[in-house]
């Protein structure tokens, strides 16, 4: 009688939710996996500034002085160069695929969409975002 | 398995994140320590600059916590403070200047110099004021004719008088202390009054001395976190307590330390008394000092505890000095039994302000300072260094291929060096000159230098006053040259002088030995040695002691004894500061190639 097993994918990476929230079963903080806990990390690292991260002014995309240019095509290079240094050099586990931006003149804001591939997995994983000036 | 224990070693930010990240990664909750966008890196990075930044600030206070490695002053002083230490203030420069008080009238009987009357004073570019800080009274005999004068001492000290004014309240009873307003207040120059009442100031030394009951009227001052000084009162138990509504007035001197010493120019204003004037030339002020100096702090409060407030050992009469009178680049204190003069010990002192002490500071470290801390049946006594100089005569061979500059410019950096030697290597009491520091100096003033060759000879300048010298017996306190009886004797042996005059005579004379002991004085006659007395004085070869024979009448001014000494080190014993005489001590300089001229050059020490 032939045996069926069913095989569960283990996590390989697993971070806590940074909005913190609770687990409704166990009560402990919340866990990102994966995907997830890349998106989350991907994120992240775009809305860090340099000199934010103690002793390290070297982690970070300068996303905030970029998003006081003009919107025009030139910041949106620059925009996407920053990320993709940022992604290149501070999340070894993914390959980006593309980095898509939209101006949105109406919102006074830029839709940012990430398009890559979780390294050793054939899916790829998108993350969208909306960058917006706060001042 | 792999040991990922938390490590608790490191104070570097980097280095505490890696081993959390370590210690955390073996668990199985969460993964991904690692990446840096991860939130798990961000709490690494929170708990790592928590931790970095709570042994960091650890470090400090420890640090702080003890005397040797504590650098900021107030933890400085408060550590002293637990030695009972109270750091020195800073201190003002002093002087006694004579005034010539005129009578007025024929009925006047006295008047009185009032405290704060202001003697300014111009050195270099420099005004500085001096004041009075007590009354002098002036009493005309009755027999003293209107217009005739008195002469009256005055003592002076420098800066700017300040009276303060303060009020206890009734916040400030459970520990009354009250601030004065200003840094560079000479303590010892603080008159403190309550209600009218004089209070006396005791230092926590005096404190087992005079004894103080829960009536004695006295305060303590000490150095606050600001560097100014605050007054301390009574609790009642030890010293009077104020009540609240007390006035408590305090007068002091506002000082500029040692920038007003050596002044000795001075103009007086006594109010309303412009006939009041000065007679003599005042020694120039002196004992100014500035604050004592974190180092300072340093060396001397563990001393200071040691000591316990009294002079027994040398080391003791050093730190009690170094407290108490701010003026002194150099100290050497040795018991008497080391000069066959037991029951004494001897200070001898080189102050900042120059080479010597003025006799009214003798007196105030004999009688003021020391008297009050020695064994009773020691007496101390004061003196003035022993100035030996080092007459030098240097030949400097250089190789001419790698001299940038000129043998004169050579010259001159050699004789610079002198200088420098001066104070770096010797200057002090008990620094011996060593030839081999000389040559290592000179061999590293330019690459050119091939080699150097030094004479040492040693001089003692005496002064001839009044037909008299102000001393006929001295020693070089080093061993003379003296190879055999009748050294060179036909040339001078190893002793020689410069040529004075004698009271009435038309010729120069001059001293010389005979190689056996005996020093002989000549008249220099037609380029010639003519002896006049074959017995005028001895010289101990072994000791260096000289004895000259008294009655020879020189005129006044400086007489020179120059010698050779035995050895190319100098030692410098006792009372003996060692100063090279850069104005007498020749160089020569000689291109190595010039082989003739230096043959020629006697590099021998006899020469």
């Amino acid at each position: 009688m032939a045996v069926q097993q069913t095989f569960e994918r283990k996590s390989i990476y697993k971070d806590f939710d940074l909005s913190f929230s609770r687990h409704p079963l166990t009560d402990d903080i919340g866990v990102k996996s994966d995907a997830n806990a890349i998106n989350q990390s991907l994120l992240s690292l775009v809305a860090t500034n340099f000199y934010e991260r103690p002793f390290q002014p070297q982690i970070g995309c300068n996303i905030r002085s970029l998003l006081f240019q003009p919107a025009d095509p030139i910041t949106v290079n620059d925009l996407r160069q920053a990320i993709s240094e940022t992604i290149g050099n501070y999340e070894p586990r993914v390959s980006l695929i593309d980095i898509f931006i939209e101006d949105r003149p109406d919102l006074n804001a830029y839709n940012l969409r990430i398009t890559y591939r979780i390294n050793n997995r054939n899916e790829a994983s998108t993350l969208e975002v909306v960058l917006k000036r706060l001042r | 398995m792999a040991d990922n224990r938390p490590v608790v070693a490191n104070l570097d930010f980097q280095d505490i994140k890696q081993d959390m990240i370590d210690y955390f990664k073996s668990r199985p909750e969460f993964a991904d320590y690692e990446f840096t966008g991860s939130g798990l890196n961000l709490l690494m990075d929170i708990l790592a600059y928590n931790t970095h930044y709570n042994s960091l600030a650890a470090n400090f206070l420890v640090n702080e916590m003890f005397l040797d490695s504590a650098v900021m002053r107030n933890n400085v002083v408060s550590i002293a403070k637990a030695l009972n230490y109270q750091p020195r203030s800073a201190s003002a420069s002093t002087t006694t200047i004579t005034l010539r008080v005129p009578k007025r009238t024929s009925d006047e009987q006295f008047t009185v110099i009032p405290a704060g009357s202001l003697f300014s004073a111009v050195s270099g570019n420099s005004t500085f004021n001096f004041y009075t800080t007590r009354d002098y009274t002036v009493q005309f005999a009755t027999t003293l004719a209107v217009g005739q004068t008195v002469d009256v001492d005055v003592v002076v000290s420098e800066g700017t008088l300040i009276t303060q004014r303060f009020v206890q309240t009734a916040e400030n009873t459970s520990f009354p202390t009250f601030e004065l307003a200003n840094t560079n207040v000479d303590t010892t120059s603080l008159v403190v009054s309550v209600n009218g009442t004089r209070y006396n100031q005791i230092t926590p030394e005096d404190e087992g001395i005079v004894q103080t009951t829960r009536t004695s009227q006295i305060f303590f001052v000490e150095e606050t976190r600001n560097r100014n000084h605050r007054l301390i009162f009574g609790n009642g138990v030890i010293g009077e307590a104020l009540t609240v509504g007390d006035e408590i007035i305090a007068t002091y001197l506002v000082t500029n330390g040692a920038a007003a010493n050596g002044v000795r120019s001075f103009t007086v204003t006594v109010p309303g008394r412009s006939d009041i004037s000065i007679t003599g030339s005042p020694s120039p002020s002196s004992g100014g000092g500035d604050p004592e100096t974190i180092r300072e702090i340093k060396d001397t409060a563990p001393h200071w505890y040691q000591a316990q407030y009294r002079a027994v050992t040398e080391n003791d009469y050093g730190a009690i000095l170094r407290k108490k009178f701010a003026d002194i680049q150099s100290i050497s204190v040795y018991g008497g039994e080391k000069v066959g003069q037991p029951g004494k010990v001897f200070v001898a002192v080189k102050p900042i302000s120059g080479d010597t002490l003025s006799a009214g500071a003798k007196k105030t470290i004999e009688n003021e300072i020391l008297s009050t801390a020695n064994v009773v049946t020691i007496r101390p006594e004061v003196l003035d260094p022993f100035i030996l100089n080092i007459v030098l005569k240097t030949v400097v061979v250089y190789d001419n291929t790698k001299l940038a500059t000129t043998p004169a410019v050579l010259e001159a950096r050699v004789l610079t060096m002198y200088d420098r030697f001066n104070t770096t290597y010797i200057g002090e009491f008990l620094e011996n000159f060593r030839v081999s520091q000389l040559s290592a100096e000179i061999d590293n003033i330019d690459t050119s230098i091939v080699s150097s060759n030094t004479r040492v000879s040693l001089r003692v300048d005496l002064n001839a006053s009044n037909s008299r010298l102000n001393t006929y017996e001295f020693s070089f306190r080093n061993t003379i040259y003296h190879p055999e009886d009748g050294f060179k004797a036909d040339q001078g042996g190893v002793l020689s002088s410069n040529l004075f005059t004698r009271q009435g005579r038309p010729y120069s004379s001059g001293f010389d030995e005979d190689g056996r002991g005996t020093i002989r004085l000549y008249d220099f006659i037609d380029n010639e040695k003519v002896y006049i007395n074959n017995q005028a004085g001895t010289i101990n070869y072994e000791t260096g002691e000289i004895e000259l024979t008294q009655g020879f009448d020189p005129e006044d001014g400086t007489i020179s004894i120059t010698v050779i000494p035995e050895s190319f080190d100098v030692a410098a014993e006792n009372d003996t500061i060692l100063r090279i005489a850069t104005n007498d001590s020749r160089v020569e300089v000689v291109e190595k190639n010039e082989t003739a001229v230096l043959r020629a050059l006697n590099l021998s020490r006899s020469a």
